[in-house]
């Protein structure tokens, strides 16, 4: 499957785990605004938060954050 | 009824950033006070001594702050600090005595001491600050958290 245009995988992620933006900023600790502005590209977090992330949508880094990373 | 509010590391992040705008903002506008009284209002130097002293305790504060959480700026040694001390003592003096001439040997504590304590003090406060700065972070760094 193709990668979508955005930065990140993150919307993909959360919406395929059933997940509002609210639900996930609420279980890695973030702020709903922080995880729509990673969503649309337009915020950069942390890795500490990426690896929250990854952690709460079951995915790995690379599948979240990396261009053309592993989709797992 | 109340919302929790996660205050995470984009709000911790814009929250500096509006702080180091607005301390900014906050010194040039004492700077502006100082400048305005003494120039335009005429007040003597005595009458605004606690501007000064709070615009300098905020300058130095700052850039002493960043300096050690910085923790990149050099390290002085002993032979580099003594020589930009003697280059900073000399430019005062030299720029001094053109203005307002050699100073009269009685005068020392307003004249020959400020010139050659402040320069010392300046780059001493540097010194420390970019040495403990530097040993902060080689402590973080080989710290018993260190991976």
């Amino acid at each position: 499957m193709k990668a979508p245009p955005a930065k990140n995988r993150l919307k993909l992620a959360r919406i395929a785990s059933g997940r509002t933006q609210a639900e996930l900023a609420d279980e890695v600790g973030a702020a709903r605004q922080t995880i729509g502005l990673i969503e649309a590209g337009r915020y950069n977090p942390s890795l500490a938060l990426c690896i929250k992330l990854a952690r709460a949508t079951g995915k790995t880094l690379d599948g979240l954050f990396w261009p053309g990373g592993d989709e797992s | 009824m109340f919302k929790t509010i996660n205050l995470d590391e984009r709000a911790v992040s814009s929250t500096r950033y509006a702080a180091a705008i607005w301390l900014g903002v906050t010194q040039v506008l004492l700077a502006g006070v100082v400048f305005y009284r003494l120039y335009l209002l005429g007040q003597p130097d005595e009458q605004i001594r606690d501007f000064q002293a709070v615009l300098a305790i905020s300058l130095f504060g700052y850039i002493g702050l960043q300096l050690f959480l910085g923790g990149v700026m050099p390290a002085l040694t002993w032979r580099g600090a003594v020589i930009i001390w003697a280059v900073l003592a000399g430019a005062i003096a030299i720029v001094s005595t053109a203005v307002h001439g050699w100073p009269e040997a009685s005068e020392w504590t307003s004249t020959w001491l400020p010139g050659l304590l402040g320069p010392a003090l300046l780059v001493g406060a540097y010194a420390l600050a970019a040495w403990l700065g530097q040993r902060r972070i080689e402590r973080q760094m080989d710290g018993p958290d260190a991976v």
